[in-house]
Formats: structure tokens, C-alpha cells, sequence
């Protein structure tokens, strides 16, 4: 009777160990772990290039660039103030996107933009 | 003997007054009104005073035609006054678009004896008119065009408030022109007069030197508005660029009834700060050469730097290079206004697209 048990014992350690060695090999090989462990840091890097792409597009904003623009028939109030004549105000909605390297990730900024422009009289 | 020396003075008055030239465009004030129906597109509209309407001596209206068929969609010839009505309308108004929505909301009309009206727009027309300020008890004409800024204007240590700011010239019968700026903040409670706006005339020896007293800056700062009196008469359109009042104005007797002015004339240009009216540049007012009918612009100078000119048909002439803006920071604070600051981007907001989000 004790022989069984210890049989059974040796049996169910040589069993977790054949298990842990496979699950061992598959983590190896699939990477599942390495992936897992860099997921949360990879989108947040994908989210961080994302936003210097998206400061970059509105330190330089062009035409191109403004996914919907609406003239302002007046500009918004402000400490130093303009005729109505002097200046033209636009809302300019800039959208950017990127996805990391392995296009497994997506991040995407929209910013609403004013855009004052002077109005100057033909010379 | 006494009678006709009294109609003398009345008719020179008078003269005097309606002497002024007449800063006003010719047309009407063009704006938009939301459609009848619920979905209808906006409608385009024109404002007519007395002047457009051909009844200058007419007690005061205010006429909203359809600006494409002509119509007449409303008017007004009712005022809320004892008498139910108001001077005749010389002015131009002005329109106020509070949410920047594109549609107007509401109208400040200024008449020929001083009453400063808010009339708020309805989908329908003209909604009831409301008295902000009345300047009748000065001997002055208010014939000259509105001008309306919607500024941020500060309201105590730090705190900047939204307003609307009414640049309004009278003309005094005393000769020489005042001007008034109006601060608004609907609804209002009381009735602005002239006691209620702080006296900006004459700066003091220490302002001169060294910018406005601090004590003076909060009771600007909480007073309706501030008025500078000129024994000059206006010559263009008070133009505001960056915080920077800039009129022109010459000796009343130069100044013919068509803006033209007499020979030898020197113009007069002054730069007033828009919250306090004191000095921005070294001196708060300085003379140039003159030039008929020239209406204030900015612009940029062959050198690509923008400077203030004065234009007519013909000529134009620089005013003011090395322009300054003002800067909440203080009550003196400038910096300079250069071309390169155009066009200027403002990031309101930023925010980061979801997708796929659980």
C-alpha cells in the first residue's frame, strides 16, 4: 500500500515536471511571455511617437494638414484685442495617426487649432 | 435782442456740430439671422439707420431688410422710452455675434443724442431694445460709426472677464470730439452715464513717466469704461491692432464737412491703451504731415515689417513703424508686433482618438 502511494507521488512530480517543461519550451519559442511583457510598453511608445508626429504637423501647419477649417466671422475675444476688419480667425481640426512598426498598434491625436491670420489691404 | 443772440449761438452750435465729417460707410450693415423653419439655412439681412433710409431728420429707426430680395423683414420705431421713441439714427450699428456661430445676435445702435441701445435678435427680427448707457445730457452729436471689440478684459488681480467694448465718438457742440469706450456685459443693471466712465484726458506727471498708478488701473478696471476728450475733431476710423487704440485728428476748423482738410493742416495721431487709454509708445500722441481722407491701416512695409499708414486713393504714408502689442501681464506691459508672428496657431485642444477601445 505504501509502495502505491509513493509510486503515485513519483508519477504526479514526473508529470508536472514533463508539463512545466513543455510550457517552458512553448513560452520560448512563441515568445508569449516577451510579448506579453512588452504589449502595455509598446503602445505606450507607439502613443508617445504618435503625439511628437502630431506636435510636429501643428508646429508646421499646413493646408493639407487641416481635416475640417471654418472661417470665424469674428475672432475670439482677447486681452489685446483687433478690429473686425484686421484679423481672420479659422478653426482648424488637425487629425494624425501612427502605428508601431509591427502595425499591431495604433495611436491618433486631434487637436482643435485657431488660426489668426492678418488681414492686410492691397498695397 | 437777447432772443437773437440766443438763435446765434443755437445756429453756430449746430454748424459747428454738423460740420463733422462723416466717418459712416454708405451701406447698409450686412448679417445673418437663423432660417424660419428649423432647418432652413441662415438668412442674409441688412441694417438700415435714418441716413441709409434717406430720413436723416426722422425720429429714430432701425430697418432689417432681406439682403436678397429687399424685403423689409422688421423694424424698429418703438423705443422704450417716455415718448416711445429716440433720436434719429446717424451711426452706423454694429453686430454682435456672441457664440461665434456666424449668426448674429444682437445690434448696438448708438443714436444722435447719445442713447446707446442693445437690441437682441430673434429668429423673427428685433426683440425688445435695451437702453446700456445714455450720454444725452452732454452737448454732443453721436453721429459717427460704432465699433465693437470682444475683448478679455480684466477684472481685478488676475482675473480676465469676456466683454464687449463699444468704441463710440461724440462730437461736442463745444467743438472737438470725445472719445468713449463703452464696456458691456449682458444683462446689466443701471444705465451708464458719462460719471460712470473714468476721465482719460489728461495723464499725470507720474503716468507719464512711469505708466499707470495701480490704484487708478483697478478703478479702470471696474468702472464701465473711460472716455479722453480732444479739442480735435476725428479724421478716420479708430482702428484697435493688438490692444492699441490708433485714431487720427486735426485742429475742428481744418476739417471740411467731406473729410478733406484744410491747407497746411498737421494731423494728429494717437495711440491709447484699450483697457486704461494711457500711453503705449513713449508719447500718447505725436504729429505728422497730413493727408486727406486717409483712413488708418496696417500693413507690411516693403522690408516685410508691419507698420501703421495712412491710405487714401492716391497716397499712402507711414504713420508708426515698430509697433507694440499689449500683454495682460501688467498694466504697462508690451511686447513688440512684428510680421513673423502671422499667422499665429493656438492649440484650444488636444485629445487622443480611441480605437477599438472596450
Amino acid at each position: 500500500m505504501t509502495t502505491h502511494k509513493g509510486m503515485v507521488l513519483i508519477m504526479a512530480l514526473v508529470f508536472l515536471l514533463v508539463m512545466s517543461l513543455l510550457i517552458s519550451a512553448m513560452l520560448l519559442v512563441s515568445q508569449l511571455s516577451h510579448k506579453t511583457a512588452y504589449a502595455g510598453q509598446q503602445q505606450l511608445q507607439t502613443a508617445q511617437e504618435a503625439l511628437a508626429q502630431h506636435i510636429a504637423v501643428l508646429n508646421t501647419l499646413t493646408d493639407e494638414a487641416a481635416a475640417v477649417s471654418r472661417t470665424m466671422t469674428a475672432c475670439p475675444a482677447s486681452y489685446a484685442a483687433w478690429s473686425g476688419g484686421a484679423v481672420q480667425c479659422e478653426m482648424i481640426q488637425v487629425d494624425t495617426a501612427a502605428y508601431s512598426d509591427s502595425r499591431l498598434f495604433y495611436a491618433g491625436y486631434s487637436s482643435l487649432v485657431l488660426k489668426t491670420t492678418l488681414i492686410q489691404e492691397p498695397d | 435782442m437777447l432772443k437773437h443772440r440766443f438763435i446765434c449761438i443755437i445756429f453756430s452750435v449746430v454748424s459747428a456740430v454738423s460740420h463733422s465729417c462723416d466717418l459712416n460707410d454708405t451701406t447698409a450693415v450686412a448679417a445673418t439671422l437663423p432660417s424660419l423653419l428649423d432647418d432652413g439655412p441662415p438668412r442674409k439681412i441688412s441694417l438700415s439707420n435714418n441716413v441709409q433710409l434717406d430720413i436723416p431728420d426722422a425720429e429714430g429707426v432701425l430697418r432689417m431688410h432681406s439682403a436678397d430680395s429687399l424685403v423689409l423683414l422688421d423694424q424698429l420705431t418703438n423705443w422704450p422710452t417716455e415718448t416711445g421713441q429716440t433720436s434719429s439714427i446717424k451711426a452706423q450699428p454694429v453686430v454682435l455675434d456672441q457664440n461665434y456661430d456666424g449668426i448674429a445676435d444682437a445690434v448696438y445702435t448708438i443714436d444722435s443724442s447719445g442713447r446707446l441701445w442693445f437690441i437682441p435678435l430673434t429668429r423673427s427680427g428685433f426683440a425688445e431694445p435695451e437702453l446700456i448707457a445714455d450720454f444725452s445730457d452732454i452737448a454732443a452729436e453721436f453721429r459717427q460709426p460704432l465699433q465693437l471689440l470682444q475683448t478679455l478684459a480684466p477684472v481685478g488681480v488676475g482675473t480676465l472677464q469676456r466683454q464687449t467694448m463699444l468704441l463710440i465718438i461724440a462730437s461736442m457742440a463745444a467743438g472737438g470730439d470725445t472719445l468713449l469706450v463703452v464696456k458691456h456685459l449682458s444683462p446689466q443693471r443701471v444705465v451708464i452715464q458719462l460719471s460712470d466712465l473714468t476721465d482719460r484726458t489728461y495723464l499725470s506727471d507720474a503716468e507719464a513717466v512711469s505708466g499707470i498708478a495701480e490704484q487708478l488701473w483697478q478703478q479702470v478696471q471696474l468702472g464701465a469704461g473711460w472716455y479722453v476728450s480732444m479739442d480735435k475733431r476725428i479724421t478716420a476710423v479708430p482702428q484697435v491692432y493688438a490692444g492699441v487704440v490708433y485714431l487720427s485728428s486735426a485742429e475742428v476748423a481744418a476739417v471740411q464737412p467731406d473729410c478733406s482738410l484744410a491747407e497746411n493742416t498737421e494731423l494728429e495721431i494717437h495711440a491709447l491703451h484699450l483697457h486704461h487709454a494711457g500711453a503705449v509708445y513713449a508719447r500718447r500722441h505725436w504729429q505728422i504731415a497730413a493727408l486727406e481722407r486717409g483712413k488708418l491701416v496696417l500693413q507690411k512695409n516693403p522690408q516685410g515689417e508691419l507698420e501703421l499708414s495712412l491710405h487714401n486713393e492716391q497716397q499712402q504714408q507711414s504713420v508708426q513703424a515698430d509697433l507694440l502689442a499689449i500683454t495682460p501681464d501688467c498694466a504697462n506691459c508690451v511686447v513688440a508686433l512684428t510680421a513673423d508672428q502671422f499667422p499665429r496657431i493656438s492649440r484650444l485642444a488636444t485629445f487622443q482618438a480611441e480605437q477599438d477601445g472596450h
